[in-house]
């Protein structure tokens, strides 16, 4: 598999009160294509840092990332916006979502921006209506934002982030505003996305979520100080590998 | 807490406190200075009539008012009496020794400044008590249309044409005949010099005498001297409170304006608290959930607009005097102003609006009682009060993602954007009411106002002044006028056999004035009369009735039925020179000649030339009906042939009789100015609110894609359907509105029904365009602040 994603020692600082604070230290790994890698971590650690630098959404201090064969570091803001709507999806832990929009046009909104898009207006609403469809929700469709549950509302938002068909998809905590029931609903979605060939990188505390991805790279300080790679075995129940990755978590201080 | 609240508050909204503050400063400064305006113009004419000791009514004489001062010296109803001599001629006489000639035949009197005469103002409101020898005395209106200047040499002659050098010392406030309003003008020269010309003249032939009396009684006064030839004019000072009309005008558009903006600021100091409370929720919540009361925490609130609108009443207060002065600057150079009240006034009107500005910031803070403990959890939103927000889908409708964001947000939150609505409403409506106005006097609309329409009007010096002697001579009873042919018939002759021979053939006729003793339900008294004995009585416009058809059929103004207390079918006894005659009311009419006070003869009524106390321009039809273009053209050709620039078309005779567009201009292109100020504040406010309001969801489309431009261009559409809206509203109801306010304002200059006219260029294009190009470009400029919103923002705001 070809690296979707390349990072060679990122560095990210912040200077407050004249006080220099490396929030991320020459951080080095690859994404490939079709991966689904978990960034874990304790709190304060620079996971949400780390993704938000190698998704473009913030601009790192040092080093490189090569974003489908592409060093994004010193694009401009207007051709980082470009990648985010055409090449990356993103999901957050709040839902944010437009409050006065409907569930579709909170979907289709990224995709009416895509004017560059081959296509027509009709094709992106049937896209979103497919999404909503896959997703599990297509009766929310029409319906605002606070009429809607929870896992519905993260669900509504993989629909949105998968809507101009990324190669990527970034998502910082997804379930964690969501009850367990909802959590497992949006990962196994999630999860059907990885198979269907779409690369993710979430930034997790959730060991039963991190246990559904193939990798997990586990940030301390700024640093990464271990990675776990799961068996690929897919006889394996999510249990076990569970187990086994709450197992290597132990190990590093988790 | 409380502290840190305000602290942040003031921290967090700079621009749009610092906005609001404006609002109050500018607020305090307006109403302050429009209600010591008004008051100090309103009260100006009688404040400026008592300095001046004109008394109660004044008569204008043409001889040596032996006559007439010996009745009104018969009366006890009289206590005091100003007499004044001068010598009658036209502004012509006055000619600068080097320069520009000047070209004006309307009525200039010469006198010198003497105890039994009423007191004369320079420009620093100090009496003039006399003029030195070699100087003269110009009011601010010869120096406004004849660009004089203190220190010019000027050659004045008399009606033998002998002439004085004199160089002009200053200005002179008249009241009597120094408002543009009055036809005549009066300079003041040397007593010595002033006989001396006197003397050179033929005896009587030009002299006036102007009285001023004071009285408890102006109707008995005006009862006693009816039936005297030589008076040409008899007003009360009631009525010459009218000529200052445009001055009160002036002062009360200012107020109006001043009303507008304090609407404005509350409208938009409402939204601002609204918004204030609502983003203030969670330590709203968290006051409440320890137990605070909701009127503590409204307080807090309140404070800090009383606060601004104290320390913004008190510099708004400081700033309004000089401001007020600056703006009553034209009306005080023609009259000596001030008010019991002082500055006083400007203090009320400051205070009026810091108090009204607290009490409507309290008024505001009621959100506060929503706010409840429960929103601090919930980050300011309770499921409970959603209601359905979209109100349209981009599913079903194909359009941009800015033109939806800002259409959908129309729809769904109209309530916000009342506020802009409004603001731009007000302003707008009131701007173009002003328009309407301005347009209206500078239309041939009003024609019909001062006479019938002609072709063209003209005023021939070499005219002028044969008719100015006749008049003289018939009102001093001087020379042999019975062997004299009608000056006006000759002049109408000899002006169309001139454009015959030019090969404009047209046909010349003249509006005549004349005053004439009336009886009315047994009471006498003397009254301005109409007649054009050269056209045809349905030349005029009526409003009401039909057109006089005999001799002995008039029509009346709305001011004479109401002063006379009669209508239509009503008669009135005319005393003519051939005898009375009674006359029956058959209609109706509308003038703004001798302000509204006035009666239309017919053409054939038994009048006498020699009767004209005043005359307007000969107008003149053509008889082959040419196009206006044509019509142009031959004006400048009239010009020519006639040496003189005092020929016009229908349009600039108007303006020409109004004397008032300049003014109204002038208050156009001010309240044009204070809009697009007013305009400017609300979008930056109203747009920094906006963008503050929606970090989070600026941050969630950036992070989603949206380019910054889009985003941008969400903000600009949704502001400028708005503004447009606003636009569209006052374009449309500026018509109805302007007829709410302004026909008083027309009526009191005797035009009860007013048909407005507009240029459609400027009034549909041209000043709602401005407004809305400067919307686009000040929430273009302001929505830049966009661009610091960041996609990797969303994860930081609440």
């Amino acid at each position: 598999m070809a690296d979707m994603l390349e990072v060679k020692d990122l560095c990210k600082t912040y200077v407050v009160d004249k006080r220099q604070n490396n929030v991320l230290k020459n951080i080095s790994f690859t994404v490939e294509e079709g991966d689904m890698v978990a960034i874990m971590g304790p709190s304060g650690s620079g996971k949400s840092t780390l993704l938000y630098c190698v998704s473009g959404m913030d601009r790192p201090t040092g080093g490189e990332v090569n974003f489908d064969g592409e060093n994004i570091g010193n694009y401009s803001e207007k051709k980082l916006t470009e990648i985010r709507r055409n090449k990356m999806g993103f999901i957050f832990q709040q839902m944010y979502m437009m409050k006065n929009l409907t569930i579709i046009d909170n979907i289709l909104l990224p995709a009416v921006e895509n004017i560059g898009s081959k296509k027509s207006h009709r094709e992106k609403v049937e896209r979103a209506k497919e999404l909503l469809h896959k997703m599990g929700i297509p009766e929310v469709a029409d319906h605002d934002i606070n009429e809607v549950s929870g896992g519905q509302l993260q669900r509504a938002c993989i629909a949105r982030s998968m809507i101009n068909q990324p190669k990527i998809l970034f998502a910082d905590e997804p379930t964690g505003a969501l009850n367990r029931a909802a959590s497992t609903e949006v990962m196994e979605e999630m999860t059907r996305l990885n198979e269907e060939g779409c690369t993710i990188m979430m930034v997790t505390h959730d060991s039963r979520v991190a246990a559904r991805c193939k990798r997990v790279l586990y940030l301390v300080d700024g640093t990464i100080v271990g990675e776990y790679k799961d068996s690929g075995d897919v006889n394996t129940s999510l249990a076990d590998r569970e187990r086994r990755l709450n197992n290597w978590l132990m190990e590093l201080g988790w | 807490m409380y502290l840190n609240i305000l602290r942040k508050d003031l921290k967090r909204k700079r621009t749009m406190n610092i906005i609001i503050f404006l609002f109050a400063v500018i607020g305090a400064c307006f109403v302050g200075s429009g209600w010591s305006n008004v008051v100090t113009v309103l009260n100006g004419t009688g404040y400026f009539f008592e300095k001046a000791n004109i008394g109660d009514l004044f008569i204008v004489d043409y001889g040596d008012g032996k006559e007439t001062l010996k009745r009104l010296k018969d009366m006890e109803k009289v206590s005091q009496i100003h007499e004044e001599h001068g010598l009658i001629g036209i502004v012509s006489d006055l000619q600068r020794v080097s320069g520009k000639k000047i070209n004006d035949n309307s009525m200039l009197i010469i006198q010198p400044v003497t105890k039994e005469g009423i007191t004369y103002f320079n420009q620093e409101n100090e009496v003039i008590r006399q003029v030195k020898p070699g100087e003269i005395y110009l009011p601010a209106k010869l120096f406004d249309q004849h660009s004089f200047s203190i220190g010019d040499k000027v050659r004045l002659q008399n009606h033998d044409a002998r002439t004085k050098e004199l160089t002009i010392a200053g200005s002179v406030k008249d009241a009597l005949l120094g408002t543009t309003m009055m036809g005549s003008t009066r300079v003041l020269i040397n007593q010595e010099e002033f006989q001396k010309l006197q003397d050179e003249s033929t005896e009587g032939n030009s002299l006036e005498t102007i009285f001023c009396v004071r009285t408890t009684d102006p109707k008995a006064v005006n009862s006693r001297i009816a039936g005297i030839n030589s008076i040409s004019m008899n007003m009360t000072t009631e009525t010459l409170k009218l000529a200052y009309i445009m001055y009160m005008i002036l002062a009360m558009v200012v107020l109006a304006i001043s009303i507008c903006l304090i609407l404005v600021s509350f409208v938009v100091l409402k939204y601002v608290i609204t918004f204030s409370i609502n983003e203030e929720f969670r330590e709203i919540g968290v006051m409440k959930a320890i137990g605070i009361r909701s009127s503590r925490i409204r307080t807090l609130f309140a404070v800090k607009y009383a606060c601004m609108a104290a320390i913004g009443s008190v510099i708004g207060f400081f700033i309004s005097i000089p401001f007020g002065n600056m703006l009553i600057d034209s009306v005080s150079d023609s009259m000596v102003l001030g008010n019991e009240g002082g500055i006083r006034y400007n203090m009320a009107g400051a205070l009026a609006v810091a108090i009204l500005m607290t009490l409507l910031a309290y008024h505001s803070t009621a959100k506060v009682k929503k706010c409840s403990p429960l929103d601090a959890i919930r980050s300011g939103q309770t499921g409970e009060r959603y209601g359905k927000k979209s109100k349209i889908s981009l599913a079903k409708h194909k359009m941009s993602s800015p033109l939806f964001l800002a259409v959908n947000d129309l729809l769904s939150y109209p309530k916000r954007y009342i506020t802009i609505l409004i603001s731009f409403f007000l302003c707008s409506v009131f701007t173009f009411g002003l328009v309407l106005m301005a347009d209206t006097m500078r239309s041939d609309r009003l024609i019909t106002s001062f006479g019938t329409k002609g072709d063209v009007y003209l005023d021939p010096e070499v005219i002028s002044r044969r008719d100015r002697d006749y008049i003289i001579q018939a009102k001093s009873n001087s020379g042999d006028l019975a062997k004299q042919e009608n000056p006006y018939e000759k002049a109408i002759r000899e002006i169309e056999q001139v454009l015959l021979k030019h090969h404009m053939p047209g046909k010349v006729s003249a509006e005549l004035f004349y005053v004439y003793k009336i009886t009315v339900n047994g009471e006498e008294r003397s009254q301005y009369f109409e007649q054009n004995p050269y056209i045809s009585m349905t030349d005029y416009t009526y409003q009401e009735g039909s057109a006089p058809s005999k001799e002995d059929e008039i029509a009346i103004t709305p001011k004479v039925a109401k002063s006379l207390s009669i209508g239509i079918g009503d008669s009135v006894t005319i005393a003519f020179p051939s005898g009375k005659k009674t006359c029956i009311v058959t209609a109706i009419i509308h003038t703004m000649n001798q302000l509204g006070d006035c009666i239309l003869l017919h053409t054939k009524a038994p009048t006498s030339p020699q009767d004209v106390a005043v005359m307007m321009m000969y107008q003149i039809n053509f008889k082959d009906h040419p196009t206006q273009a044509v019509i142009d053209k031959r004006i400048e050709k009239i010009k020519k042939i006639y040496h003189t620039k005092d020929v016009m078309n229908a349009t600039d005779y108007v303006v020409d009789c109004m004397k008032s567009a300049d003014a109204m201009d002038a208050v156009v292109k001010l309240l044009l100015a204070i809009t697009i100020l007013v305009v400017l504040l609300v979008a930056i406010l109203m747009e920094r609110s906006f963008i503050s309001d929606e970090e989070g969801s600026i941050a969630l489309l950036r992070a989603i894609g949206l380019k910054a431009s889009s985003i941008v261009k969400w903000h600009i559409y949704r502001f400028t359907f708005v503004a447009l809206l606003a636009e569209i509203l006052a374009v449309s109801l500026a018509l109805p509105i302007t007829h709410l306010w302004a026909d008083p304002i027309w009526a009191m200059m005797g035009q009860t029904k007013i048909h407005y006219y507009f240029k459609p260029l400027s009034l549909l294009v041209l000043y709602p365009g401005l407004i809305l190009l400067v919307t686009v470009l000040t929430v273009s400029l302001t929505a830049l602040q966009i661009g610091r919103i960041q996609a990797k923002d969303i994860v930081t705001i609440e």
